[in-house]
């Protein structure tokens, strides 16, 4: 043939002449070498193996010998997404043109890769996984430590080891840039930095290590027009990002900044506050006291604020209870409050142990200006005992008080540690299904099965 | 740019770059080899395996910053495949190569020195391997640096990725030697962490090393494109 075209020079050939027209880039039919039927090549130039369409045989089409790999005669089974159609992913249109459906080692469980396609962009995997599905291309650059490091650095990201095993593929139809045999095995590693996944395959001839990316369900109903029902979700895929990903480190930045306000206006509130005392007596109380009211002397509130009532008494192993009572001079409004001081100490198996304190505090917020007595009425141990108790109260004013502090801190972290508690949970159920689960979910969910 | 007469039908045949040496004429596809004064037709082409690439000679793009444009392609196969070379001149007036294999692609320019003596040493053991011809395919681990290894090439860590014998299924346009259906080379990729390509090719004892980059199809930014149907 070649020589025949030596010999057969075109006629009239000028300089100025254009060129023969180039032929343009097109789709190639071949006859399948075992039912007839037409066979559509998409990828012509990169295909090697092709499968018939109307037989289900597997033909290689390396070259023109079109060699029956694997014989079958049967329909092709139906898939979500059919050979030959297209939709849009990151911008680039694909065209669905290989379907490949593998099982793990124990044949059990299995999962859709379909093979896309695009001749300037070239190609693609789209895998489903129980109802999760993944964008996926191969990467040309070497990754150092895929398949045998516990964790991987790439693109300046972590990717922790997830899941090691076997894939087997059990089911092909389309066509494909390498030679697809049903019951292959490929060793496969998954590692992961949620949404992306980097994935090593080797087998016999090759290694190859790809990137995927965790898709939504809507974007690929979308970007493909699927008709049929989506798979349904289950569980939580290896690389799928937790629900609050995007804005976990903001929440928990948000907190941080509130509470750093909160202990500005806490400090602030301390460093301005009078803090004075208003009133301080030591006072014995006698047995024959015992049922008479103690009034003490009538003191100043020069400005409205709180007041804290201090009392403490020297006991040991005994009590006192106090039933107060802050009353207005002039207006006889009264603030009544209860105190009991008990403090017990001893000495057991060689150890010295206390319980209680000898002193005990009540605030009372929102006192307005005023002169202001203390009336109590006291009952305790030594009382009863005849003995005397002495006391020592001292009242303060516009104290620096904590509670709404330490309220508004509780408030700041709850939601924070909620959905820490959640993504806790998320990620445990993640790693719930890895080989490799770090530390933190793997102990947990040791105790949980020991509790069980 | 320099114009000569095809030997065998008279159109006109060009050589844009003083690099190439060989050239298919348009018209006949007489194979030419350009000497010092003249040109040589040393046999006829016969037409090149179809596919679906969007380049083709007269397509230009951009590399590192730097316009290119393809003036000749090699279509290479292998016994699971085949991949087209297209030779690239660039602005510069250097050639370079854009490898356009299974969807993606490296460009990639020769390199002289590119080994240490140690790594010189191990490519030995390919060579001679591949000068024997005793097998069809190729005993990688008799031979060099075994699959997944890595070797130092201009200072980079770079690993073997694939070994493989293949043969030229045919060329078109100019190129810096002569590419008739047939020829045969050992041919070596080795890729690094990032995105580094470099391909060793051995004939005829003696071996060229090519290094560059896997580049995205976006980054090149080419224009007058091949017309694909239904794309």
């Amino acid at each position: 043939m070649d020589e025949s075209m030596h010999d057969k020079q075109p006629p009239s050939v000028t300089a100025a002449s254009p060129p023969p027209e180039k032929p343009k880039g097109k789709p190639k039919t071949l006859k399948c070498p075992a039912c007839a039927g037409t066979i559509t090549v998409k990828a012509v130039g990169i295909t090697i193996n092709a499968v018939c369409s109307s037989c289900s045989s597997v033909i290689d089409i390396t070259n023109e010998n079109y060699q029956i790999i694997e014989k079958a005669n049967q329909n092709t089974r139906k898939t979500l997404l059919d050979i030959g159609c297209r939709g849009r992913l990151s911008g680039v249109e694909w065209e669905v043109i290989g379907y490949i459906e593998k099982t793990d080692a124990s044949g059990k469980y299995n999962w859709d890769e379909y093979l896309l396609y695009n001749p300037y962009y070239g190609f693609r995997f789209l895998v489903q996984d129980s109802g999760h599905w993944n964008f996926v291309k191969v990467l040309r650059q070497d990754v150092p430590g895929a398949g045998i490091s516990s964790e991987i650095l790439f693109e300046g990201q972590k990717f922790a080891r997830f899941l090691t095993g076997e894939a087997i593929v059990s089911y092909v139809k389309g066509e494909f840039y390498w030679r697809v045999k049903k019951g292959e095995r490929t060793f496969v590693a998954d590692y992961i930095a949620p949404p992306r996944m980097l994935s090593f395959e080797k087998n016999d001839q090759e290694i190859s290590v790809s990137l995927g990316e965790y898709i939504e369900n809507d974007v690929v109903v979308d970007a493909f027009a699927v008709k049929g029902k989506m798979p349904y979700k289950t569980g939580v895929a290896p690389n799928q990002p937790a629900p609050d990903q995007a804005w976990f480190g903001k929440l928990w930045r948000v907190a941080a900044t509130a509470f750093a306000i909160v202990l500005a206006v806490q400090f602030t509130t301390c460093a301005i506050a009078d803090n004075t005392e208003v009133y301080h007596e030591q006072i014995e109380v006698s047995p024959q006291q015992k049922d008479q009211t103690i009034t003490t002397a009538s003191f100043n509130i020069p400005k409205a604020g709180n007041v804290l009532i201090q009392s403490s008494s020297p006991i040991q192993n005994d009590w006192v209870e106090l039933d107060m009572s802050l009353v207005n001079d002039r207006t006889n409004e009264q603030y009544e409050l209860k105190q009991a001081i008990e403090y017990y100490q001893g000495h057991d198996g060689g150890e010295d142990w206390t319980e209680g304190s000898t002193s005990a505090n009540t605030y009372i917020s929102r006192v307005p200006a005023g002169s202001y007595r203390l009336l109590m009425d006291m009952d305790a141990g030594a009382l009863m005992r005849n003995s005397p108790v002495f006391l020592s109260l001292t009242i303060m004013r516009d104290v620096p008080a904590w509670s709404n502090f330490w309220l508004a801190t509780v408030s700041i972290f709850i939601y924070p540690l909620y959905t820490l508690l959640k993504r806790w949970r998320f990620e445990k159920t993640r790693w719930s299904e890895s080989d490799f689960p770090p530390a933190i979910y793997r102990i947990l969910e040791q105790e949980e099965e020991d509790a069980s | 740019m320099k114009k000569y007469n095809c030997p065998s039908c008279g159109a006109e045949v060009t050589f844009q770059s003083s690099l190439s040496v060989y050239a298919v004429c348009l018209y006949c596809r007489s194979m030419i080899v350009r000497h010092d004064v003249d040109v040589e037709s040393i046999g006829t082409m016969a037409s090149l395996p179809d596919d679906m690439s969007p380049l083709q000679i007269g397509t230009e793009g951009f590399y590192q910053g730097r316009s290119f444009s393809i003036i000749g392609r090699m279509k290479i196969g292998w016994e699971d495949g085949a991949w087209n070379e297209w030779f690239l001149y660039m602005g510069d007036g250097e050639k370079a190569w854009l490898a356009e294999a299974q969807g993606s692609y490296a460009i990639s320019r020769e390199i002289e020195q590119p080994a240490t003596r140690d790594t010189e040493r191990a490519l030995g053991g390919w060579i001679a391997a591949f000068e024997s011809k005793e097998t069809k395919g190729f005993d990688d681990t008799a031979a060099g640096p075994e699959l997944g290894s890595s070797i130092m090439i201009e200072n980079q860590q770079l690993r073997v990725v694939d070994i493989r014998r293949t043969i030229c299924l045919g060329s078109e346009g100019e190129l810096p030697f002569a590419a008739p259906r047939g020829r045969e080379t050992l041919s070596v990729d080795l890729s690094g962490s990032n995105g580094e390509f470099c391909c060793i090719e051995i004939m005829d004892g003696k071996k060229r090393t090519y290094l560059g980059n896997y580049v995205e199809w976006d980054e090149m930014r080419c224009q007058n494109l091949r017309t694909l149907e239904g794309w």
